[in-house]
């Protein structure tokens, strides 16, 4: 690569640290480490009775009752195609606001356990390694290096959009 | 207020929805700022309701909240299959019975019509539709109810009538615009969400049904 052509790079990567470095919610996926930005979690409730709905995803469990509205869940182990697993005493419903094209929606996140709330820097922010064609990656803001862990930043709107995850039924 | 003012009596009892309006000598985390009444009628107002106070010295006090019908609502049988509660509109239901084993008719060992009266009508189980496992599967031991859209009859098998209700049809969102069957969620009385079916849809969806399975 010529000189101007890592330089931009560099920038390009410290812009990226700088816009994505600040506050997540950590929360854990089978073995797995996730973060997402504090400012789009609502709140984070227990597990609760969910009421199926026919003709969905397999990963939409469907909906449940938040105060008198009724939201969505979506299972995130069956979303990434992770086993599914009974619910533990750890596992939790995170609501989250969306912005989708129909709107700014609330959908619970089902996940095995909740961490904690990390301030994460500019410096612990990597952009996300290619691993190839074959993994998707366009729901992954980034990845941080935490405390020796990693976590990966994940972009709900994308989670959400691609493939028309919230159903589109013909 | 300018002092030696004419208010009647309800003018003086809404003056505790002004706001900062006070009467605790203290200030304590959860009241005493003159906030809640104030709160409490915006709220209201933002209904477009009204609320109206009674009271009398030594007597008590009676706050009457006035709100109109906006919200959807809509009167519905509350039919329960398995553990799970399904509300369907009254304006689509014909007549619910239990039939006799003579008038179930079955193809290849699953019920599939029922005869009521001179009409054949085709049995969709709402079980099988909804992939609900605990329900009953014999329907001379649950109970059958009738619908109809638009000149199409269909019997539909649940495991029990509970009653009739009026529910506030509540929006499952986005996510579930297309879903067939299901026009919305219903905030049944322990909580729980009552999906509320749309006979067209339900009736169509028996229409998929046999078109997978053929």
């Amino acid at each position: 690569m010529s000189k101007t052509a890592v330089k931009d790079e560099t920038q390009r990567s410290s812009d990226l640290q700088q816009s994505l470095a600040g506050k997540y919610l950590t929360f854990a996926l089978a073995s797995e480490e996730y973060g997402l930005p504090v400012l789009r979690v609502r709140e984070i409730i227990k597990m609760m009775d969910i009421t199926a709905v026919p003709q969905v995803p397999h990963y939409v469990r469907g909906v449940i009752n938040l105060r008198g509205k009724v939201i969505a869940v979506v299972d995130l182990r069956l979303k990434f195609n992770l086993e599914a697993m009974p619910a533990g005493d750890r596992t939790a419903i995170i609501v989250v606001e969306l912005d989708l094209p129909a709107g700014r929606t609330l959908v619970g996140v089902l996940v095995d356990a909740v961490s904690e709330v990390l301030n994460i820097v500019p410096d612990e922010i990597e952009p996300t390694p290619t691993f190839g064609a074959q993994v998707d990656t366009t729901f992954m803001l980034g990845v941080a290096k935490v405390k020796g862990t990693v976590k990966i930043l994940l972009d709900l709107n994308q989670v959400f959009e691609a493939e028309g995850a919230l159903p589109r039924v013909a | 207020m300018p002092e030696g003012a004419n208010l009647s009596q309800s003018d003086i009892h809404q003056l505790i929805f002004k706001p900062g309006f006070s009467t605790a000598d203290k200030v304590t985390e959860i009241s005493g700022r003159g906030v809640g009444m104030d709160v409490v009628r915006r709220n209201i107002e933002a209904l477009r309701g009204r609320i109206e106070i009674q009271t009398e010295v030594g007597q008590g006090t009676t706050f009457s909240i006035k709100l109109p019908l906006t919200l959807a609502i809509v009167e519905g049988l509350l039919l329960r299959v398995g553990e799970q509660r399904f509300v369907m509109p009254t304006f689509s239901i014909r007549e619910s019975l239990r039939p006799a084993p003579d008038r179930v008719h079955s193809v290849q060992g699953v019920p599939r019509m029922i005869q009521v009266r001179d009409s054949l009508l085709p049995l969709i189980s709402l079980a099988q539709v909804f992939g609900i496992r605990d329900a009953i599967a014999n329907p001379c031991e649950a109970t059958v109810v009738v619908i109809e859209d638009d000149g199409r009859f269909v019997a539909l098998l649940v495991d029990q009538l509970i009653g009739k209700q009026e529910v506030v049809v509540k929006s499952l969102g986005p996510a579930f615009q297309n879903v067939r069957g299901v026009a919305g969620g219903a905030i049944l009385g322990d909580g729980k969400i009552g999906l509320i079916l749309d006979a067209g849809g339900v009736i169509s969806l028996r229409d998929r049904a046999t078109a997978h399975a053929a």
